[in-house]
């Protein structure tokens, strides 16, 4: 703030320089309209302020010393480029739908998770109580993998000891029957819980080959572990045939997926539009 | 009170024109819609159309530009800098008046300046001399009316230049650009208690600076 020199006591300048500038409530113009009348130096003070302002509006515009357009080597200098380029490119207003399309599917994929979390953990209490007393359809195709067998020893070994490894295959082998629940260790439902992403248990060609102890494989589990592992066309094959598709746990799987998925996008589109955004 | 009374703004020079290729879209304000069309333009990578807009403002942000930073290089430089930031965020642009928009860049950059001219003082602005700056010749100019006239803008110039950077950039924005209150405080993000303040004190400042030569502006 400069100096102003002459500034006098009792006179208040800035009232003088607001009047100048038509910048008072009418109760501040009377007062202001007095002092000027009483106060000459007030009266003075508006006069040069009144010239100075018009004196400044009529200042002659100074020439630019060059032209200021841009050369085709400036603009492909400051165009963006790469990935940069295609970061502002959500930046972009037209792309502006982006935004609440991003909020729209990360807020569709956070309800489909709560929706499929609630749905699981219903589907689980029903497992529980229901899915082991349902009849396993014909045929052998519902012992458990061996790899699941060990899975399951090793979640639940209370419930199946090291010889019920025999009663299943045993069960397994003696065609349609209700999968008893603590011989037969879990039954489909389970291993189909157990592989959530497919929702189908993995049922290897040879099944049905016994296990001689825990930890331990005969030569035709180990065939049963590579061809369940090597070989998932089978598993699209027991898909397409219809075989076991325990419905309590591949919707809420498949509802997990999707909805993980869509959070995702939702989440990566926001973010580029964001990055957009700072960038253009 | 946004409404005050101005004094008349400065006659702007003839700028190209620029035919705006959308029907009716010249209804309501044709310099807008014709800014809207170019920018849209150069978004899609029309060079000639972003260099359109740089004919048709590159005079008053010069103008604008100089009275706020007096050395001409500077000046120069800074709006150069500021119509390659323009090209560089056109994307950025969300509508409205090409022209505050471009105003605003300027001013920001201009301020950056003087912020770092601050930090880092040199030479006070070399310019104060510079014939340049003096006002065109009409024909029927009186010679010593002519005289009178280039030293008030001599002595109003380099008054202006002694005076804080936030109250000459209210003042040359007000009273030489024609912007109301409302547009320069959104131009430099302040309040509009805070433009009026550095409008009023700037020119209470000017007044002391010039004390001696007041003379010179009692016609």
């Amino acid at each position: 703030m400069q100096i102003i020199h002459h500034s006098q006591p009792g006179h208040d300048e800035v009232l003088v320089a607001r009047l100048a500038a038509a910048d008072l409530v009418a109760s501040e113009t009377v007062r202001a309209r007095a002092l000027v009348a009483d106060c000459p130096a007030c009266a003075a003070l508006l006069g040069d302020l009144h010239a100075i302002t018009q004196a400044t509006a009529t200042l002659p515009a100074p020439r630019r010393p060059r032209d200021f357009r841009l050369t085709e080597a400036d603009a492909a200098r400051l165009r963006p480029a790469g990935w940069r380029g295609l970061l502002r490119a959500f930046g972009q207003p037209r792309l502006a739908f982006a935004g609440p399309l991003a909020t729209g599917l990360a807020a569709l994929g956070i309800g489909g998770l709560l929706v499929a979390s609630l749905s699981g953990g219903l589907a689980g209490t029903a497992g529980a109580t229901g899915a082991a007393y349902a009849p396993a359809p014909t045929g052998a195709a519902y012992a458990p993998a061996p790899e699941q067998q060990y899975s399951s020893r090793a979640a639940a070994p209370t419930t199946a000891g090291p010889g019920s490894a025999d009663a299943s295959a045993a069960a397994a082998g003696s065609g349609p029957s209700v999968a008893p629940d603590v011989a037969a260790g879990p039954g489909p439902s389970l291993a189909a819980s157990l592989n959530p992403i497919s929702g189908f248990a993995a049922v290897p060609s040879n099944r049905a080959a016994p296990l001689s102890s825990p930890g331990t494989l005969t030569s035709g589990q180990a065939d049963a572990r590579s061809a369940a592992s090597a070989a998932p066309s089978d598993l699209r094959m027991s898909t397409a045939t219809g075989n076991p598709s325990p419905s309590l746990s591949s919707g809420p799987s498949q509802l997990l997926l999707g909805s993980g998925l869509v959070l995702l996008v939702g989440l990566a589109l926001g973010a580029l539009r964001l990055v957009g955004r700072r960038l253009a | 009170m946004l409404d005050s009374a101005r004094p008349p703004k400065l006659s702007r020079r003839s700028s190209p024109i620029v035919d705006d290729p959308r029907p009716g879209a010249t209804a309501h304000d044709p310099v807008r819609s014709r800014d809207l069309v170019l920018v849209e333009r150069a978004r899609g990578g029309d060079l000639d159309a972003f260099n359109d807009l740089v004919g048709l403002y590159q005079d008053q942000l010069f103008a604008l530009v100089a009275r706020m930073v007096p050395d001409r290089d500077q000046a120069s430089d800074v709006v150069q800098e500021a119509f390659f930031s323009a090209y560089r965020h056109l994307g950025s642009f969300r509508g409205g008046s090409v022209k505050s928009w471009l105003s605003r860049i300027a001013v920001n950059a201009a301020m950056d300046l003087q912020r770092a001219r601050r930090r880092r003082p040199v030479q006070p602005y070399p310019e104060f001399e510079d014939e340049s700056w003096q006002p065109p010749a009409g024909a029927d100019a009186d010679p010593e009316r002519l005289v009178v006239g280039a030293e008030r803008s001599r002595a109003l110039t380099a008054a202006l230049a002694q005076i804080g950077d936030d109250q000459r950039a209210a003042i040359v924005l007000f009273d030489v650009q024609g912007y109301d209150y409302g547009e320069i405080a959104r131009l430099t993000g302040v309040s509009l208690g805070t433009v009026k303040s550095r409008i009023h004190r700037g020119r209470l400042a000017l007044r002391g600076l010039l004390e001696d030569r007041m003379e010179l502006f009692r016609e």
